[in-house]
């Protein structure tokens, strides 16, 4: 509502001190809590007038990140990178599985599971609106040449994958898909995955999760390895509440 | 600003001036300071926000950056700002984020016909033996922030990422290879990456920059159309 004079006062009227109690009240009871939308401007209200978000809870180590809530969104942040947290430059790997070796699943497999990268994922609860966020994975898999034979008298020759060899990224929320890179074949490649999906006020967990599908695990050769290489992964979500 | 009190008059009472105007010189000192203890529930609305694009406005401001014509060569080993035409790849941002304010930095392109000499080791060259067995195939981009921290000029590293060259594969199964052949390179490649900054202490943040390298400078990297982005979380 609008301020305005409850009882007037005219020259050479006699005034009872109740008129003077309500037109005090009349306004005070207007900035004591009754303000609305008649009485501001439009485009009055600026950052300033909103609660700075203040700091946020970082950690780091062998990840690192960050979680923050702001007025109308939060912030959730995680990475492990090779140029950062686990290595020495963007050209060597922070992960490194021999598919024919190590412990994997044909089915999907949870980056947190694998040597480095146990702490990485993002854990939260969220306000309830949307989330809308973005994984970035660093890697390869499938680039190695290898030494085979052939014929008989058998013929050395170098080799390497083939289209056969595919591999593909999945963001999962609380163990839901919400986004996926499709085959990719032998290469050294960065998927950036963006994801959106609505959420309620409960916690949040957001991982990412890869399935290789290979063949010549060997050959009759000796190959320098069935590498799959991981050289940075982050995941950061925006929680849009307003 | 504060609940304003005043003095309630009693029938009989006779107020000096100074009580009949104190109400409304709280009010007119306290009014500049209006909190949510003074106004309605549910007052507010978008028409009320500030959408300057001044430093006040309370929503995300999203800067860019957008090349899209032409094509730019790169044999650099070590990171150098991705440049067409005179015009790097550069934001220019110009603001000082309070601390705790988000920054999310996204940037993308395509990469072109690239020139590739060395993808691999097979030869067991050195260098590239060891622990830089298969290196020759990379290249990689970074994010370098540009700020200004009590006046002193410096960078962040935002984030590198990787790619290769050829995707050594052709045919299905495996393919052979006969001595020094590079297989089949990958060209017309999109990349994209996406990372936060979060304002931990107070600087201006000055401009942000795409770059690139090779890491063997026998490979020429041909960057196609690429664009950048930085949206400013601000509450």
């Amino acid at each position: 509502m609008k301020v305005w004079t409850d009882l007037p006062l005219h020259q050479n009227e006699a005034t009872k001190p109740q008129t003077f109690n309500n037109n005090f009240e009349k306004v005070l009871n207007e900035f004591n809590g009754n303000l609305n939308g008649n009485n501001f401007p439009m485009y009055a209200v600026q950052t300033n007038d909103i609660a700075n978000p203040g700091q946020a809870t970082g950690f780091s180590g062998a990840v690192s990140g960050f979680e923050i809530e702001l007025t109308s969104q939060g912030f959730y942040s995680i990475r492990r990178s090779s140029s950062f947290e686990g290595s020495t430059d963007v050209y060597t790997p922070i992960l490194v599985l021999d598919l024919k070796t190590d412990d994997w699943s044909k089915g999907w497999n949870n980056l947190n599971y694998f040597s480095g990268f146990s702490q990485f994922g993002l854990n939260f609860d969220a306000r309830e609106g949307m989330l809308v966020g973005c994984a970035t994975i660093d890697w390869a898999h499938g680039t190695d040449t290898l030494s085979a034979t052939t014929g008989d008298p058998p013929v050395s020759f170098q080799a390497v994958r083939g289209h056969d060899w595919v591999s593909q990224w999945g963001v999962f929320v609380n163990d839901v898909m919400v986004g996926r890179t499709g085959e990719i074949p032998p290469k050294r490649h960065t998927c950036s995955i963006p994801f959106s999906i609505p959420c309620g006020s409960q916690n949040i967990k957001v991982d990412v999760r890869w399935i290789s599908n290979i063949s010549d695990y060997n050959t009759s050769g000796a190959p320098h390895g069935t590498v799959f290489e991981v050289y940075s992964a982050e995941i950061w979500t925006r929680n849009v509440v307003r | 600003m504060t609940i304003v009190n005043k003095k309630t008059f009693l029938t009989g009472d006779i107020p000096t001036a100074a009580q009949l105007n104190l109400p409304y010189n709280d009010l007119a000192t306290a009014s500049s300071n209006i909190k949510g203890d003074n106004s309605a529930t549910g007052w507010i609305t978008h028409r009320h926000l500030e959408t300057d694009d001044t430093g006040q406005s309370v929503f995300n401001q999203c800067k860019q950056y957008a090349q899209t014509t032409g094509t730019s060569n790169y044999t650099n080993t070590s990171y150098s700002t991705i440049t067409f035409g005179g015009n790097p790849a550069r934001i220019t941002l110009g603001y000082t984020p309070d601390v705790g304010e988000i920054v999310r930095f996204a940037a993308s392109g395509m990469t072109g016909a690239h020139t590739v000499s060395k993808d691999y080791d097979y030869a067991a060259i050195s260098p590239y033996i060891g622990p830089n067995r298969g290196k020759p195939n990379f290249y990689a981009f970074r994010l370098l922030l540009n700020h200004t921290t009590n006046s002193v000029p410096g960078t962040i590293n935002l984030g590198e990422w990787g790619y290769s060259f050829t995707t050594k594969t052709n045919g299905t199964l495996t393919f052979a290879l006969s001595g020094g052949q590079v297989t089949a390179q990958i060209n017309w490649q999109p990349f994209a990456f996406s990372t936060l900054y979060r304002q931990s202490v107070l600087r201006t943040l000055d401009s942000v920059e795409l770059q690139c390298k090779v890491f063997d400078a026998t490979n020429t990297l041909q960057i196609e159309r690429h664009q950048l982005y930085a949206i400013r979380g601000k509450r």
